[in-house]
């Protein structure tokens, strides 16, 4: 069990409750960016920079990108072992496809530090 | 014509004897040493001469829209990014939708992750052991897909209008 902990390996169970429990977070934060959006008609550049500067927001969305990383490894992998059976193609597919997530997080990081 | 043959468990390679009528896959062998046949059954890959009951179609476009979603957040994240720079860059995002193009971008974003967020809503239901008969499975895969095209069209009329 310490073994397994220890291990970058994941198993079944907890790819099912990690793709359900990011899949959440997610939800909440998609409903509440476009929940802003639709209840402010005349968008500022005032208005939008200072609701990323809040620290609450800066820290939904980093979480946000995070759940989005932990929740397409797993749900690209699962996609790709169905559809693409060479197993060298899959690999690098789902090499380059997890960079992209990682990529997506280190942006979202920057640009928060930026706001 | 029976005749002997001498074959290959598929799982722990240990070799069993028996007399076999047609042509065996794969044996099975329990840890009872119980040999168990695997027949060859037919399998039908083609896609095209499938009928797709409403559950299958759901989760092939569950699937899509995931795919779909993780490309389109490349978009997202560059406007997001952009749009924070500075007023300038802010100005720019804005001046974008004005054209079809971003406009089609973030209608077709807004809408695959309707469908994504509604379908996976029902797979979550169905997690806690709702919605796994035949009926129930079918209308509310059925309904799931009504929804998200309903969410569509009111997103394509905020976006146009």
């Amino acid at each position: 069990m310490v073994l397994n902990q220890a291990t970058l390996k994941r198993d079944g169970v907890q790819d099912y409750v990690s793709l359900r429990t990011t899949a959440l977070i997610i939800a909440a934060y998609a409903v509440f960016i476009v929940g802003y959006l639709l209840l402010t008609p005349e968008l500022t550049f005032e208005a939008w920079q200072g609701l990323f500067s809040n620290l609450a927001v800066k820290a939904a969305t980093l979480v946000t990108l995070v759940c989005i990383m932990v929740h397409t490894t797993i749900g690209l992998w699962q996609v790709l072992t169905d559809y693409v059976k060479c197993s060298t193609l899959r690999s690098v597919l789902g090499f380059v496809l997890n960079l992209m997530a990682l990529a997506y997080v280190a942006i979202g990081l920057f640009v928060l530090w930026g706001v | 014509m029976k005749k002997q043959v001498y074959l290959e468990c598929a799982i722990c390679a240990c070799r069993a004897s028996g007399f076999y009528k047609n042509k065996v896959d794969e044996l099975l062998c329990g840890q009872d040493g119980q040999v168990t046949v695997k027949k060859q059954r037919p399998v039908n890959l083609d896609l095209t001469t499938i009928s797709m009951p409403a559950t299958a179609k759901a989760s092939i476009l569950h699937r899509v829209t995931g795919v779909a979603l993780f490309f389109a957040l490349t978009f997202v994240i560059w406007a997001w990014s952009e749009s924070l720079s500075s007023p300038e860059g802010f100005e720019l995002v804005k001046g974008l939708f004005n054209g079809f193009v971003a406009k089609f971008i973030a209608w077709g974003t807004l809408s695959v992750l309707a469908y994504h967020l509604i379908v996976g809503i029902r797979h979550l239901i169905q997690d806690m052991g709702h919605w796994e008969e035949l009926e129930s499975g079918n209308s509310s895969a059925n309904i799931a897909i009504a929804l998200s095209v309903i969410v569509a069209i009111l997103a394509g009329v905020w976006i146009w209008s």
